[in-house]
């Protein structure tokens, strides 16, 4: 019996042996396996979650995104919506202000001021749901801003 | 010390290069990454001292029949040059080792293999990933280090920690300057510490959705990447994983001459440990040659080995394979070993069966680490700056 | 960025509640599950009525549980109804509990199971009400003042509801009871010091992760 077993106990090192270089060769092929995986996401607390509305403007693209109010299980009582800002020449304007409306139920939720040469960011809330700026910051040629919401749901 | 045998290769100058032919095929593929073209001179340079160094390496380890000092040596660069080339890469795309809001934004954090433990729940409930990285491509991709993580763990166990961890290096340098320890007795309890850690930073990642290790806890952003402090609480977790560096990184291994971070602190170590369990590969004490000297219990860095676990014959779970015990062992007694054959049998076979692997890796992890360190050297001391 | 709610931003009862209890859990089985064990396999005949002993402790551990969340939810109404002396007090008692988890991990003192001395009962009425003394005993532990626990009471008076605090002890309870499940399988007591070491290390170091909460919580 014990014999038997150093068979697949030998063969089983060897595999082990193998597996380093294979895994490191193959690293990109696995990889991009890998990724092709439903759960090969980042979670939306980091991504900002999906875009829902843009408003685009000669000097100005407004980008609203879905709330997030990502939990281990169900849903968070506080989250966020994101609101990133674009130009289409690749130069922000210093001063940003923008009525939002991040429900899309027709009625506007916030006021969002921005300088984008000193970061300055107010948010003026119309909203009981709305609470204060959680981050706002310039993302390469763009600026994102992320307003904590509370969930109406909790 | 006697190995066994026709297949050793200690002390045969013959046999060692022998066995080291297969290893070098292996360095020249992963120092050149397959392609055999170089820059400049300089490149070249760099490729022939890390090639040179690396047959060394692994020939002196055939050759002596020793496996720890030599695997240290390799270890150890590997931590140094990759904390040296992280943060010059660093400091040339952001400006300074600190990363911002938008970095963060931007999901561009190199994936960290510790960030697997926290990772691993919020994937189950929330089916995605709570680490702002990228899915694949840039540097550390998510998916390319999981592939990594899953292919190490299941190869070679926690003998991760002692050939391939970029990190470990830096305690398992440190505790090697003092001959003999300041603090003599550590309480072997202490090797449990770990599965504490990887128990609350599972946990509380899980409520948080966020790495709370590399938040709060982790001492190694000391030597990589720490958020920018720009208000009290950052402040705060600066003062936190500064003070851990300088004492579970330096000092405590200084005294102890124990590899203290990675025995009490790293939650990726203790996930490691669980693997042991699953591996192939472990560590044996032949009770027939042992003599019960213990002076393995008093060598091993991560408090593996106590009285009860020589008595029993192997080492705790936590066990890194770094070959410390058995090159201490007068008799012959503590050898690798593959799960299922029996102990004290075999020994060449099952030692070359590990460390062929182990090296592999240790060459993976420290081939363009180390040439990439060697150019940013030459270019120092040639023209002041590393930039 | 609003430092409060980044620790446990996305914080729900249940699953705090669940995974406070999985951490201290350990420590709970560590300490008195040897006390209590011989009990329920002295009285028990088989793997069936095992597991009825063991179903009937943790009712009255479940009991303790809820009792003790009616009163921490009664208080959380009550006391914390100001968001800003709400804020500073949580802060407070978080660095307090924190304290006691710190000394409690680096104690050697013996726990002391309240349910210990129950399982020395010889008992008259045990035949006569079999399940009486194990309930007791599940109570008792139940309502055991480690800083597992008091965390625990911490977090439901943090809910500042009934319902919180009820949904928190619930999954709390369900969290430490899944320890509890593989009693009648003796081995598994071999390796229980080495539990006991783990509990004490993650009493440590939740201490010092709550103490920064607490910490947080005052500076915002």
């Amino acid at each position: 019996m014990k014999r038997l077993l150093t068979i697949p106990a030998y063969l089983w090192a060897i595999a082990c042996l193998l597996l380093i270089p294979v895994t490191f060769i193959g690293n990109e092929s696995f990889a991009g396996q890998m990724a092709k995986l439903k759960f090969m996401k980042v979670n939306p607390v980091y991504t900002g979650g999906e875009i829902t509305d843009s408003v685009n403007e000669p000097d100005l693209d407004t980008y609203i995104y879905k709330p997030v109010f990502e939990a281990l299980i169900g849903e968070s009582k506080e989250g966020f919506v994101q609101v990133k800002f674009s130009s289409p020449s690749d130069t922000l304007p210093e001063i940003i202000t923008k009525t939002i409306d991040y429900n899309l139920d027709d009625s506007n939720d916030f006021i969002l001021e921005v300088n984008t040469a000193t970061g300055k960011t107010i948010v003026t809330s119309m909203n009981p749901l709305v609470e204060d700026v959680n981050i706002s910051s310039r993302l390469k040629n763009e600026w994102v801003v992320r307003v904590g919401l509370k969930n109406l749901l909790k | 010390m006697k190995q066994q045998k026709t297949f050793s290769t200690t002390g045969s100058i013959g046999k060692s290069f022998l066995w080291l032919l297969p290893m070098t095929l292996l360095i020249v593929l992963f120092t050149t990454g397959g392609k055999f073209s170089f820059d400049d001179k300089v490149s070249l340079v760099a490729f022939l001292i890390s090639f040179i160094f690396f047959n060394w390496l692994f020939f002196m380890i055939l050759y002596k029949g020793r496996t720890d000092r030599y695997r240290a040596a390799g270890f150890i660069i590997l931590a140094l040059f990759f904390a040296l080339t992280f943060i010059v890469n660093l400091i040339q795309s952001r400006g300074s080792m600190t990363f911002s809001n938008e970095t963060l934004l931007a999901c561009e954090i190199p994936f960290c293999h510790i960030v697997t433990t926290m990772v691993i729940l919020p994937l189950i409930f929330t089916g995605s990933i709570i680490f702002p990285g990228q899915i694949t491509g840039g540097f550390a991709p998510i998916a390319g280090m999981l592939v990594i993580v899953l292919g190490v763990m299941l190869a070679l166990g926690r003998g991760f920690c002692s050939w391939g961890c970029f990190y470990g290096g830096w305690d398992d340098a440190t505790s090697r300057i003092l001959k003999k320890p300041v603090i003599k007795k550590v309480n072997p309890a202490f090797r449990w510490a770990a599965f504490a850690v990887l128990i609350i930073v599972v946990i509380m990642s899980a409520i948080s959705l966020g790495p709370t290790y590399c938040d709060w806890l982790c001492p190694f952003k000391a030597v990589t990447e720490f958020e920018k402090v720009t208000s009290t609480i950052i402040l705060m977790k600066t003062i936190v994983f500064v003070s851990l560096f300088a004492s579970l990184v330096i000092i405590l291994p200084v005294l102890t001459k124990k590899r203290i971070q990675c025995t009490t602190f790293c939650p990726m170590g203790a996930l490691c440990s669980l693997s042991n369990k699953i591996n192939v590969f472990d560590v044996r004490i032949d009770r027939e040659k042992c003599s019960s000297c213990m002076k393995c219990t008093t060598v091993c860095p991560t408090l593996s080995l106590e009285k009860s676990d020589v008595e029993k014959g192997r080492p705790a779970m936590t066990c890194m394979k770094c070959g410390k015990c058995i090159d201490s062992c007068t008799k012959n007694a503590i050898n690798y070993h593959i799960k299922g054959t029996p102990v004290g049998k075999n020994l060449t076979a099952a030692r070359m069966l590990f460390i062929f692997p182990a090296f592999t890796l240790l060459v993976i992890f420290t081939a363009g680490t180390m040439q990439q360190g060697i150019i940013l050297l030459v270019k120092l001391f040639t023209t002041g700056s590393l930039f | 960025m609003k430092t409060y709610y980044f620790f446990f931003s996305n914080f729900t009862f249940m699953t705090e509640g669940f995974l406070l209890g999985l951490s201290t859990g350990v420590v709970c089985v560590a300490y008195c599950g040897p006390v209590l064990l011989p009990y329920l396999m002295a009285e028990s005949r088989g793997l069936k009525r095992s597991y009825t002993m063991v179903a009937v402790f943790l009712a009255g551990r479940l009991t303790a549980y809820l009792v003790t969340a009616l009163l921490a939810g009664l208080i959380g109404q009550s006391i914390v109804q100001q968001s800003d002396t709400r804020i500073t007090l949580m802060g407070i008692v978080y660095m307090m509990l924190s304290a006691l988890l710190i000394i409690y991990g680096f104690n050697h003192f013996k726990e002391i199971c309240l349910g210990k001395n129950f399982a020395e009962t010889n008992y008259a009425g045990n035949k006569k009400f079999p399940y009486l003394m194990p309930y007791s005993g599940g109570f008792l532990t139940g309502i055991n003042i480690c800083p597992p626990f008091l965390l625990a009471i911490t977090g439901a008076i943090d809910s500042g509801s009934v319902t919180g605090s009820i949904l928190f002890f619930f999954f709390f309870f369900l969290g430490t009871s899944i320890f509890f499940i593989p009693m009648p399988f003796a081995g598994m007591f071999k390796r229980q010091h080495v539990l006991r070491i783990i509990g004490k290390f993650a009493a440590l170091i939740a201490g010092f992760l709550y103490f920064y909460k607490g910490l947080v919580l005052l500076i915002s």
